[in-house]
């Protein structure tokens, strides 16, 4: 199914292509067209574009290779990553901003792609559990989204003089979409770039930069200039959004008081710096198909349906982030491919006066405090009947809910939401294989079993509460004559999940310990 | 939406009516596609360029990105392709068969008995994960269980049955003739293998169907061509194919309010049939909302069928695939019903062109008989 070669293919025939791979597959194409055969391999979702093969008299046409690799649900397992070439940051191809120096955590699928052969001697990777030295400053372990990440670079970059002295043109092959190197210089792969000659000798050495004798000048552009201009859209120089058609309705500014602290800041700061409009990368968190759930898309999603924002988004294609920019109402359109914005300052201010009115202040920050008092009351006597439960309960509708096939039964129990995720699933499924494999004669007579209960069903909520159950949670129950005995709840299960011989080790342990009666 | 003339029509499992969109696109791409996607001249091409954006096209509405859409006739061929092709590739492989399969999978307990273990059902026609543990073992290549039974209504829980599979990398084959089109599905979200659908059943024209499949581990059924990458032989259906992706998407825009509108209807059936003593309930209450099978004691399903095809009702007895059958529905007995509630069974089965009013006259007719 894996094609090794694909001569000057159309989009579509890319399309067939990538979906005929295995996982992380690699796909070599040979082309005339070298801008446009890239353009196409990232709109299909590949990754690791890199030309491998540079076109020449003798032989006109380019070589890339590419790899299959965004596909999949993204889980945080702890890993980081940094760019390690010669530039001052590097834009991947699911537009994760890397920097030089900075490890930032990345999910395990992106952590996959950086193993693969392009980004050898590119990307440092390294898990949560290698420690850092104190006092280390140039390693900071933090992530920011696309959005702050390009703010963080503007920070870094703004008073970065632009200058287009001294300059070579270098080809870059890839494999990131961009580079930016240190005087704020915007590198494109598959295209010549104007370097300065003194970084030229380093991004030949460390990121493969090719340099032939007679190539033209071409013109330099720098991120300080882009940034400033266009905002973080500069880092998507092929972003062609369509306009989302939404019914056309009257605004409710009303419902700026219902959006997080958070996105009521980054509204202000829009506001206040005069930004024509922002981009947000990230599935809307009530969208049941997305893969990456944002509350800030979600927030922003609710203001275009009140009519207070308008948004621009591009087709997702694969298993892409949605790539989303927002605008206040009426303030971005696209004609003839083009797109255009003007700020419409009365909006604006009524936009900002109804945020100024929904900001907690006055009687309504003492209302937010007794409503804080009022929360850390109920969680303190949340844990105490926890703490209560945990050690010796007597409960009797957990019987009556459960009904265990014998009256001194014990019962590892899952507690789930109706709507299954991926995480319950997987909960349950390495729960039952670690119940077959060590416990297979207790199943067999009937001393243990496996029950699920349904976290959101208004019928189950008595138990629910009483257990302080808030999300997915094992929890193991030992019945005597129908009354819970002793119970346990597993919160740390809830974080183990995604490694699957750690789960199964802690769940055997911690059953073991339960029904043998050692308490930790 | 269409109009359809007879809301009495209760057999949408066995075949739907196409949407009008998709016999005109069918026509459309007929007369516009008509050259050979094999063939090298440009009008081939152009054929070719169209059957890959079309397959794309219903890859996409199905969230389906990183695997392939295998062209081929109906959903029995679907089937039968994955059996055949993984057992001639693997010859020592051995099946794990759900009892509630479809006939075009059945079949193989007959074909390889020796390399076939059965996954029992409960009496609700449910697959209980313990089973499925415990029946996967070592030595099974091939799981093969239904995402909806087409005669019950379950619906299985394929993400969690699939997930264990890909995990012990267990291939896994999904037939999808009764979900597909008829519910939301998130197909990036389940690990199988292999999905097979039928086109007729959501809306597309007769003969279409295919395989969504995520590697070409089997061997093909059809040979003497190289088209679909060399695993189906035969010239594309292309004209077909654009029906389906019209009847898809016609299908995907109105699902969810349908399956609220059939939910009531089928609430409705229950509570009226629940009524009547001696009616059995065959199948899980929250089950797929278009389809009803009930058994009724001391009838044969054949009786009821014909009698209220008289009154213009179409319903049909257990699989409408049996329905040449006098043995009792395999399915409903496995279920653990007897003989004569087996032989008893019929099935109802809704769609875009049911109404209440239908149902209720359907209701009055079947307890008019029934008294």
């Amino acid at each position: 199914m894996e094609p090794l070669y694909l001569n000057n293919p159309t989009f579509i025939e890319l399309d067939d292509a990538y979906r005929g791979l295995p996982k992380f597959g690699k796909i070599t194409v040979k082309t005339s067209n070298c801008e446009l055969s890239i353009y196409d391999l990232e709109k299909e979702g590949f990754v690791g574009i890199e030309v491998v093969g540079f076109a020449s008299e003798a032989y006109p046409d380019f070589t890339i290779r590419a790899f299959k690799g965004k596909h999949g649900p993204c889980h945080f397992t702890g890993g980081k990553a940094k760019y390690s070439g010669a530039a001052f940051a590097a834009l991947d191809d699911d537009n994760h901003l890397l920097f030089a120096d900075k490890y930032q955590v990345v999910c395990d699928k992106t952590s996959r792609i950086y193993a693969l052969p392009p980004y050898e001697d590119l990307i440092d990777c390294k898990e949560i559990s290698q420690q850092t030295k104190p006092g280390n400053s140039t390693i900071e372990e933090e992530s920011g989204d696309f959005e702050s990440n390009q703010s963080f670079l503007y920070n870094q970059l703004k008073d970065q003089k632009s200058n287009s002295e001294g300059r070579k043109s270098l080809f870059y092959p890839g494999p990131f979409r961009f580079l930016i190197l240190n005087d704020g210089t915007m590198v494109r792969r598959g295209k010549w770039n104007s370097i300065p000659q003194s970084m030229a000798g380093d991004l030949i050495r460390e990121d493969r930069f090719i340099y032939l004798e007679g190539k033209p000048e071409v013109r330099a552009a720098f991120f300080q200039e882009e940034y400033a201009q266009f905002g973080s859209s500069c880092l998507l120089d092929d972003f062609k959004p369509e306009a989302i058609d939404h019914p056309e309705i009257e605004t409710d500014f009303s419902k700026l008081a219902d959006v997080s602290d958070k996105f009521r800041t980054r509204l202000l700061s829009i506001i206040n710096n005069r930004k024509k409009h922002f981009i947000l990368i990230g599935n809307d968190a009530s969208d049941q198909f997305g893969c990456c759930p944002s509350e800030e898309v979600t927030d922003a999603n609710k203001l275009v349906k009140y009519g207070i924002l308008d948004a621009l988004a591009e087709p997702v294609q694969g298993d892409s982030c949605p790539v989303t920019m927002y605008a206040f109402k009426d303030e971005i359109s696209i004609n003839n491919d083009t797109l255009s914005s003007e700020i419409n300052n009365k909006f604006r201010k009524k936009v900002l006066s109804h945020l100024k009115n929904s900001s907690p202040s006055g009687w309504k920050k003492a209302i937010k405090w007794v409503l804080l008092i009022f929360i850390a009351v109920s969680l303190i006597l949340a844990a105490i009947r926890l703490y209560n439960m945990q050690n010796a309960v007597t409960e009797t509708s957990m019987y009556e809910l459960l009904e265990p096939a014998g009256k001194n039964q014990a019962l590892v129990v899952l507690f789930h939401n109706r709507k299954r995720c991926f995480q319950c699933t997987r909960m349950e499924n390495l729960t039952r294989e670690v119940l077959a494999k060590s416990y297979n004669n207790e199943l067999k007579n009937k001393s243990l079993g496996f029950e699920t209960i349904i976290i959101d069903d208004p019928a189950n909520f008595g138990i629910v509460n009483q257990y302080g159950i808030y999300g997915v949670t094992v929890v193991f129950v030992k019945f005597d004559q129908e009354e819970v005995v002793k119970s346990k709840v597993l919160t740390e299960a809830t974080n183990l999940y995604r490694d699957e011989p750690v789960y199964k080790n802690f769940l055997k342990k911690e059953l073991h310990q339960f029904l043998i009666g050692v308490d930790d | 939406m269409q109009k359809y003339p007879d809301s009495r029509y209760f057999d949408y499992a066995a075949s739907s009516p196409p949407w009008q969109e998709a016999l005109d696109e069918y026509v459309k791409s007929s007369t516009i596609f008509f050259a050979n996607p094999s063939s090298q001249h440009r009008h081939g091409k152009e054929t070719k360029q169209e059957l890959l954006i079309l397959k794309k096209e219903f890859c996409d509405l199905l969230h389906f990105y990183d695997g392939r859409l295998l062209l081929c006739a109906s959903g029995s061929e679907a089937n039968n392709t994955i059996i055949e092709g993984h057992m001639r590739k693997f010859p020592e492989g051995k099946l794990l068969i759900a009892e509630d399969v479809h006939d075009s999978i059945w079949y193989a307990t007959d074909k390889y008995k020796k390399s076939v273990e059965v996954l029992k059902i409960n009496q609700n026609g449910e697959i209980q994960m313990d089973d499925f543990d415990r029946a996967l073992t070592n030595d099974i290549s091939l799981v093969c269980i239904n995402h909806v039974s087409n005669e019950t209504g379950t619906v299985h829980q394929v993400l969690e049955m699939a997930d264990i599979c890909a995990r012990r990398k267990i291939k896994i084959l999904i037939d999808g003739t009764q979900s597909l089109g008829h519910m939301a599905i998130n197909l990036d979200t389940i690990p199988f293998d292999y999905y097979s659908f039928s086109a007729h059943k959501f809306g597309g024209v007769k003969s279409t169907g295919g395989l969504l499949i995520r590697d070409d581990l089997f061997e093909p059924l059809i040979r003497g061509g190289k088209q679909e990458w060399d695993l189906r032989a035969g010239t594309e259906n292309i004209a077909g194919l654009s029906a389906m992706v019209v009847a898809l998407k016609k299908s995907l825009e109105c699902v969810e309010d349908e399956m609220e509108r059939l939910k009531a209807l089928k609430k409705l059936m229950l509570k009226q049939l629940k009524r009547l003593p001696n009616v059995l309930i065959n199948g899980p209450e929250n089950g797929s909302p278009r389809i009803l099978s009930v058994s009724i004691p001391g009838v044969t399903g054949r009786e009821l069928v014909a009698v209220l095809s008289h009154s213009g009702f179409a319903i049909s007895t257990g699989s409408a695939c049996h329905a040449n059958q006098l043995a009792p529905s395999r399915i409903i007995t496995a279920m653990g019903r007897s003989e004569p509630e087996a032989i008893g069974s019929i099935r109802i089965s809704m769609g875009i062109g049911t109404t209440e009013d239908a149902v209720k006259d359907l209701l009055k007719a079947l307890i008019d008989l029934i008294k």
